[in-house]
């Protein structure tokens, strides 16, 4: 019983960061390079890491499941840039991004491995996390707003009106 | 047959350097950029993409500014380019009901949960040619086309209800069966067209056929070469998805990146068989990026591939043969294969002359002897 | 974990030529020059080679344990689904050389898709060109000669009876540490 409560516990404590994890790593993906690049100025030059798997540009086969009446069909590929790298011998950062930019790659990866790192994470949360969310938030807003505005109502009209 | 042919390299790299200097055009124009061509040409990228079957911006934009503007050229270039890359793995299904939708209507209902959104769309535009574009001063938007503050609530995606999930809910329509893990899906680029090939197989050879042979098969099929009733336009979305995929190395899912498609549902009556309840039936079609007229046509000849891939119909017309629709619907393989009448046949249209001159040789002795008597 | 290859383009070509070359010429011994740190038990050559061949649609199988930290370098640098059975495996490594006897364990593709079959790599003890195995077949001039240290002498006989139903069976890559020999179903292979 206690192991089992136990291993529960561990593994909602894993997901929990795993959840943490998917939401920078969506962000990191979807931040535009120069928020990026500007933020490892900031950082200390001599981030010990290393590179396991270099940027390098492949495809990810998207596949839809149509409207779920029917088996799935592949819809064709897109082209994604992956990166793995460790920081400070420990912490193994993960990109795998749109698009074929090996630099955001790379700092995506980066950023990834120092958010799992204790001494940086909440630092890098507050300052680079939180605005890029903010800065999504607002773009989707923005769009959100122009699409609202081509919303019609269509009248049918009685004959002789 | 064809022969290999020598020589002709100082001819070849004559013929490239002069294809590059049209390309580049007069050097009092400024080049173009592909950054231009992604952002301002942004629906001829797009069809780029769908056919090369490749979501890939910057690879389409720089294919388009290559191929000067030849969209299909462009589309080979990109197939050409996806072969060097290397496959990671394959996504997890997208569901279009999350979509960060920015163009959604029907043709069916009036009002449909989440309403009408035209989005951006040339359907309400003047076809007026503005000669005077280029002279224009970039005006902000907003002093163009006033926004207008919208005081209704802000309509999310989630609230946007498929219309086929209505229809669904009413038990009108076939229920959705659960999706078969993506392991088992069959793949067009991993193993050639066979016949007669599943839905899997119909509905990716379609979502990256050419436009222009969908466009005309569908219109075949409505001008009544394989329709005998009016299709009905259950919805139509174009929007932005994520993309998702579990890199076996994290074991859990990441967002990729978010991709633009449209969408097609294309509702059909149904009058009922021994087997199966009236109803409607549902005709689909997906597409990369924004590009409606192809999704509409796509789903229009999912619906008629279905039909006549049941056994107790027979196909009359082309829009309803598989293997017509199928086999034909790849613009890298027919321009392929029409273009290479232009490789040498100088040996096949040896034997060709050699034939026709005998032909000629016995028609002109038989008139001979024909005449001979007479003289 | 370990780096895989310097440049994937670059080191997987020059991987995939000389494994080209080797399986042309049967018999002659290929070295892999690359700088590639392998992990415990695994040979150079090997992990150069699986890196080259492998990727996440091809399934392989290995005698290695599951959770070794040879199968998790293959595994994070491939995304190879590992654990297929050997029957059904496209690729397959053996390291305990002394355990193998029986090649009928992998698959020998079909008599419409040979191309289906396991390409076997198996890691042994040294390998040179002064042994008692004479090859003889397509891509050899006359004959060629092979020591394969640690390959049991049963194991080659079951291939040889294997190969009579040509054309299916099963090619290997004998390694070892930086080198390969390349032995493809259509050598005969002759123990003296």
């Amino acid at each position: 019983m206690m192991n089992d409560t136990e291993n529960k516990m561990n593994f909602q404590e894993n997901s929990a960061i795993n959840i943490d994890r998917q939401k920078w790593m969506a962000l990191l993906g979807g931040a535009s390079i120069k928020d990026l690049e500007t933020e490892k100025k900031r950082l200390d030059p001599d981030i010990d890491w290393n590179f396991i798997i270099k940027p390098e540009v492949g495809l990810l086969m998207v596949q839809s499941d149509a409207d779920g009446s029917h088996p799935a069909f592949n819809l064709g590929e897109m082209s994604v840039t992956k990166c793995v790298l460790e920081v400070k011998g420990h912490y193994l950062g993960y990109a795998m991004i749109l698009g074929s930019d090996l630099v955001h790659a790379e700092l995506a990866a980066l950023f990834d491995g120092l958010l799992q790192h204790p001494d940086y994470r909440d630092d890098l949360k507050e300052n680079l996390i939180d605005t890029l969310a903010e800065k999504q938030l607002k773009k989707d807003r923005s769009l959100e707003k122009d699409v609202t505005n081509t919303t019609v109502e269509f009248f049918t009209l009685k004959r002789g009106e | 047959m064809y022969v290999a042919v020598k020589g002709g390299e100082k001819a070849v790299k004559q013929s490239r350097r002069l294809v590059a200097k049209m390309r580049r055009g007069p050097e009092t124009v400024p080049p173009i950029r592909t950054n231009q061509i992604e952002h301002q040409m942004g629906l001829g990228v797009d069809r780029v993409m769908a056919e090369g079957s490749l979501y890939d911006n910057k690879a389409a934009a720089t294919a388009l500014k290559q191929a000067q503007g030849d969209t299909m050229e462009a589309i080979f270039l990109v197939r050409a380019f996806r072969t060097t890359l290397k496959r990671f793995g394959t996504s997890a299904p997208i569901d279009t009901q999350d979509m960060q939708i920015i163009r959604r209507i029907s043709g069916i209902y009036k009002d449909i949960p989440g309403g009408q959104v035209l989005g951006p769309t040339y359907d309400y535009t003047h076809r007026l040619i503005d000669f005077d574009s280029d002279e224009k001063k970039e005006t902000p938007l907003k002093n163009q086309v006033p926004t207008v503050d919208s005081t209704e609530q802000d309509i999310s995606p989630q609230q946007m209800t498929r219309v086929i999930d209505i229809l669904r809910q009413q038990g009108l329509m076939d229920t959705a069966s659960p999706t078969t893990p993506h392991k088992n899906v069959e793949d067009l680029t991993r193993e050639p067209l066979k016949l007669p090939a599943s839905r899997s197989i119909r509905l990716q050879n379609l979502a990256r056929g050419d436009e222009g042979f969908l466009l005309g098969s569908a219109y075949s099929l409505q001008r009544g070469f394989g329709l005998d009733r009016h299709p009905f336009l259950g919805e139509l979305r174009v929007g932005y998805i994520a993309v998702k995929y579990t890199p076996p190395e994290l074991g859990f899912e990441i967002i990729i990146g978010k991709i633009k498609l449209t969408e097609c549902f294309m509702i059909n009556r149904f009058d009922g068989s021994e087997n199966k309840p009236p109803g409607f039936e549902n005709g689909y079609g997906l597409v990369f990026g924004q590009s409606e007229r192809k999704a509409m046509s796509m789903a229009l000849l999912d619906k008629s591939l279905q039909n006549s891939s049941n056994s107790d119909s027979k196909t009359k017309y082309p829009a309803q043969d598989q293997e017509f629709i199928l086999s034909h619907s790849d613009n890298v393989e027919s321009s392929g294969f029409v273009q290479h009448l232009k490789l040498p046949h100088y040996v096949d249209f040896q034997s060709e002359l050699v034939f026709i001159r005998n032909l000629k040789k016995e028609h002109d002795k038989k008139k001979e002897t024909c005449l001979e008597p007479s003289i | 974990m370990l780096q895989g290859f310097q440049s994937e383009t670059n080191d997987s070509q020059s991987v995939f030529r000389k494994l080209l070359t080797a399986m042309a010429s049967p018999g002659s011994i290929e070295k892999i020059d690359l700088d590639i740190d392998c992990p415990g038990n695994l040979h150079s050559a090997s992990g150069g080679i699986l890196l080259t061949l492998l990727d996440f649609e091809t399934p392989f199988w290995t005698d290695l344990d599951d959770s070794s930290k040879e199968i998790q370098w293959i595994q994070f640098h491939t995304s190879t689904p590992v654990k297929n059975s050997a029957t059904n495996s496209l690729f397959a490594l053996c390291t305990h050389y002394d355990e193998l006897e029986d090649p009928n364990l992998f698959n020998p593709g079909t008599l419409s898709s040979p191309d289906l079959s396991t390409t076997l790599l198996i890691q042994t003890r040294g390998i040179d060109n002064n042994g008692k195995i004479r090859l003889t077949g397509p891509g050899i001039q006359t004959e060629a000669y092979l020591r394969l240290k640690g390959i049991k002498e049963v194991f080659l006989k079951r291939r040889a009876r294997m190969v009579e139903n040509y054309p299916q069976g099963i090619d290997m890559i004998f390694i070892c540490e930086n080198r390969f020999v390349c032995v493809p179903r259509t050598t005969i292979l002759e123990v003296f």
